[in-house]
């Protein structure tokens, strides 16, 4: 994905959609955070090359005045380095944020000071987050401290010290705790008062905006509620703007006026709260959506088509569409045309054999440790095969397609594992893994080859999956064609 | 076997469904801490029937992974499991009990607090098994996942060889027991034929190259991959329970999903019964026949699905219900329970619902130790631990507001 491309994309539409007028508090383009493994003196004399791990991997973010921009993604999306690099509380690989118009990378030691009494953090646990050895009192006036507030002494005859106090008791009642426990150590308060205690911190310096970190994920679900509430409250008070990062998507629906959903250090969908809890678009939206248990008697029983498989590491993503490897819509070539669940059979087949040192040994084992009776155990390329086709679902093709497979199954059967690799991807390739969809440029946009003819061909069904994809070239044209972009009814249907 | 439970009060197993493989009646443990005598399960009692899940529904300190552990005698000093009866049915055991310890037995129920300490924890395992929200604590970071499972087959071997256990039983369950009687004619105990039902096992729990991973180390597996791991060590003893202790909590939602099914093929296909515990009212509502809510180390409301969660009685569960973002219709505001948990110190619950500081329906009737009243609305199992399943509230026998504040040390101020 290149911000350039965003960029031009930008400058060339206006923000197209996006109907506001004012420029957005925060502006995030093309932010990058990558962690360097095997980077040490040690591992250079040994000539290793560091492995890098791509934690947020060119992420743009808008949050505009007033309103809550919900960050949402599994553990490992990336979702709470962003909230750290955004601040410059990690110093982010390549990117840009604009706070207000101003370019928070490129800011001065002074302007970053000042650039932080405005921009505050909530953390998730409220139990390490807090020093222990410090009273409440200490830990909410520390900022105030540091920034030497008040600037001029108190015209009432009070010293700096005495407002710092008074302050911090004022905002110790605001959060709904009592003035009289500023002297108390966070040890004697409950999670959600410790919760309490780290709002009032993150409050005293007044600023605009506030990064929540998920901030009521270790909260019991009743001392949530309250939290929730709470956050509420001091946003309409104080006309703050928040960035709420989580897990939990009944809480984001709850919160958030608008939503980025994350995958692998990238946000592959994100627009208004209802558009995308009412017509999510990406496949994987879809899926976490589909997988949240709710809370009421039409859930019993339900079963859920969950996931195959586990989040690749991000030290390896998937090249192209990094939800490829478990997207239950990838994309048939043009060259081929099966059940959608066989296709995917065969990409989980030739994934396992790619990614995850699948060997055909192993299955040899498995055959031999469930095989009984007095016989030694021989083996049978038939009924290895067969293991394979039940576990992988890959009964009932036919014709070119099913030579192609079962090729590949003789050719595993026989130990060579590359060459089986090989063969499913001659046969097999999707244009998923051959790009990386752009996220589209509306109002509620979306980053999958699926979308990717939308404005061109409004009749593309993106459920009617397992079609040649007509126009690959198209895809990574970005729709400088604004008109036809509003004309199509895009967005938030 | 429900006539005998009829003849006695106390004594027998509490009366319940043809089909209840555990009663639980009363169950009470306490931990002797320093700050004082903590009652962290409170006279809790519930059923389980074969093959349904039942779910025990908390927040943090509200007892309900204490509850697990008591069941199964897993806790530790400084706790202790103070009272109650927990019946498990058991023709075999029964009969061989019935002469010797009479007062354990009743039908086809033996009541596995009486029974001598060793005889109950052989129990553990093919009787019943646990699964814990971290699998660290089951599984030992320096022994291959595969050796770890076969031991806990070779464990159920040796019980299945004790001439005690060689019954037959007349439920369809124990599928693994099944295979095994089959593949495994004579009953070898090599751990050749062990480590090959270990990878069984690990393929049976959705573990992609079974016979890979075995050799693997649990550092090796990623977070879902463990929980199937530590559910494939779990029924190796092929239990007639499994206690699941916020078995998804540590998960992502997609992986979530996929252990909810795991756990829910395991339900229907092996007959096995299930106690999900957890904080998480969808995963009650998906995965649940019955649940029991439990407040301060009470079960202070249970019944079907549908009593809880469309027709609940008590206020607590009111209030937890109350306080759940809804994914598909958000609430403008959300109602949340006012104030916190209560300590539990046994100096300070004193003798009175223990909800009565954060109800809003408190009155002066709420003062006495309330008990399980039959509540009216939804199915003839529905209970409740409030004055409200007897009587209505009226705003004359109201508390006073800050009753509490006035009555007692203000515990935790929110
Ligand atoms: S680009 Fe392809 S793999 Fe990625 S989400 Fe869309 S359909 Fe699925
Ligand atoms: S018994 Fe009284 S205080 Fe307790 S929950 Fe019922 S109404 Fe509230």
């Amino acid at each position: 994905m290149s911000e350039s491309t965003r960029a031009a994309e930008e400058s060339a539409t206006d923000g197209a959609a996006v109907a506001r007028d004012e420029e957005p508090l925060l502006k995030v383009r093309g932010l990058r955070k990558y962690y360097f493994e095997d980077d040490t003196l040690f591992d250079k004399l040994l000539g290793r090359d560091p492995t890098s791990v791509k934690a947020v991997d060119g992420v743009d973010l808008d949050v505009h005045r007033g309103e809550t921009l919900g960050v949402v993604g599994e553990s490992g999306c990336g979702k709470s380095t962003t909230g750290e690099t955004l601040l410059r509380l990690r110093e982010a690989t390549a990117g840009t944020v604009e706070f207000d118009g101003e370019d928070v990378m490129a800011m001065s030691r002074e302007e970053l000071t000042r650039f932080r009494k405005r921009a505050g953090i909530v953390f998730q646990d409220p139990f390490s987050s807090l020093d222990p050895r410090m009273t409440v009192g200490d830990i909410v006036s520390e900022g105030l401290k540091i920034h030497d507030l008040p600037e001029e002494s108190p015209d009432d005859g009070r010293s700096k010290r005495e407002w710092r106090r008074d302050r911090a008791k004022e905002l110790l009642e605001r959060v709904g705790l009592s003035a009289d426990q500023i002297d108390r150590y966070p040890h004697e308060f409950s999670g959600g008062q410790r919760q309490r205690v780290g709002i009032a911190r993150a409050l005293a310096l007044d600023p605009e905006f506030v990064v929540l970190d998920e901030p009521v994920s270790a909260l019991d679900v009743s001392v949530q509620a309250q939290i929730l509430n709470l956050l509420e409250d001091l946003q309409t008070e104080f006309g703050l703007t928040y960035l709420f990062i989580a897990h939990d998507l009944s809480v984001v629906r709850h919160i958030c006026d608008r939503v980025a959903v994350m995958y692998l250090g990238e946000v592959i969908e994100t627009g208004p709260t209802d558009a995308i809890f009412e017509s999510p678009k990406h496949p994987y939206t879809e899926a976490l959506l589909e997988s949240v248990p709710r809370a009421s008697v039409e859930e019993q029983g339900r079963r859920v088509d969950a996931l195959s498989g586990d989040v690749p590491s991000p030290r390896n993503p998937p090249s192209g569409c990094h939800f490829r490897t478990r997207c239950p819509k990838v994309i048939q070539p043009v060259t081929v045309d099966i059940p959608q669940e066989q296709y995917r059979g065969v990409m989980d087949l030739r994934n396992r054999l790619e990614r995850q040192g699948f060997s055909a040994a192993s299955v040899w084992e498995t055959l031999e440790s469930e095989h009984d009776g007095d016989e030694p155990f021989e083996r049978d390329t038939v009924v290895f095969k067969e293991a394979l086709r039940d576990e992988f679902d890959l009964h009932g093709l036919s014709g070119a397609t099913m030579d192609t497979v079962e090729d590949a199954l003789e050719i595993l059967a026989n130990g060579r594992e590359d060459e089986a690799a090989q063969r499913l991807r001659d046969g097999f390739a999707s244009p998923c893994e051959e790009e990386d969809p752009l996220l589209s440029d509306d109002r509620h946009a979306v980053a999958c080859h699926l979308y990717a003819d939308e404005d061109y061909d409004a009749d593309v069904d993106p459920d009617r999956v397992g079609n040649p994809m007509a126009g690959m070239a198209d895809v990574r044209q970005p729709d400088a064609d604004g008109a036809a972009n509003g004309s199509a009814g895009d967005g938030d249907r | 076997m429900s006539d005998t439970a009829a003849a006695g009060e106390s004594r027998g197993a509490p009366a319940g469904h043809p089909d209840d493989v555990l009663r639980v009646r009363d169950l009470s443990t306490r931990f002797f801490t320093e700050e004082g005598q903590v009652n962290a399960v409170e006279s809790v009692s519930f059923t389980v029937r074969d093959g349904e899940i039942f779910g025990i529904v908390g927040e943090s300190g509200s007892g309900k992974s204490v509850t697990a552990l008591s069941l199964i005698d897993l806790v530790d000093s400084p706790g202790r499991v103070t009272g109650g009866e927990v019946w498990y049915r058991d023709a075999d055991l029964a009969e061989e009990f019935r002469d010797r310890l009479p007062d354990a037995v009743d039908g086809e129920f033996v009541d596995t607090r009486r029974l001598p300490k060793g005889v109950r924890r052989a129990l553990r395992g093919p009787a019943f098994s646990m699964v814990f929200q971290d699998p660290m604590s089951s599984l030992n970071p320096s022994v291959t996942v595969g050796e770890q499972i076969a031991e806990a087959v070779e464990v159920q071997r040796r019980a299945t060889a004790n001439p005690r256990r060689t019954r037959s039983r007349t439920q369809g369950y124990g599928m693994g027991k099944l295979i095994a009687d089959t593949l495994l004619p004579n009953r070898g105990f090599t751990s050749e034929s062990s480590m090959n039902r270990a990878i069984e096992l690990l393929e049976q729990v959705g573990i992609p190259d079974p016979a890979e991973r075995a050799h693997e180390y649990p550092h090796q597996f990623s977070g879902g991959m463990l929980q199937r791991a530590m559910i494939a060590q779990a029924l190796a003893g092929e239990p007639d329970v499994l206690i699941a202790d916020e078995p998804t909590t540590a998960l992502d939602v997609t992986i979530q999903a996929q252990i909810l099914n795991l756990l829910r093929d395991l339900q229907e296909q092996a007959g096995t019964s299930v106690v999900m515990i957890t904080h998480d009212l969808g995963v009650i509502a998906r995965m649940c026949n019955r649940v029991g809510v439990m407040y301060a180390g009470q079960i202070v409301e249970r019944g079907t699905l549908s009593d809880v969660f469309e027709t609940p009685v008590h206020p607590y569960t009111q209030g937890l219900l109350g306080s759940i973002p809804d994914l598909d219709d958000p609430a403008p505001r959300l109602q949340p329970i006012e104030g916190n948990v209560p300590s539990l110190l046994d100096e300070e619950m004193g003798g009175r619902c223990f909800f009565a500081d954060r109800c809003p329906k408190a009155m002066t009737d709420c003062l006495q130790p309330i008990s399980e009243y039959d509540a009216d609305p939804g199915s003839d199992e529905h209970t409740a631990r409030c004055v409200l399943a007897e009587r209505e509230f009226s705003e004359a026998d109201a508390l006073p507001p800050d009753h509490f504040d006035r009555n007692e040390e203000v515990r935790g101020d929110e």
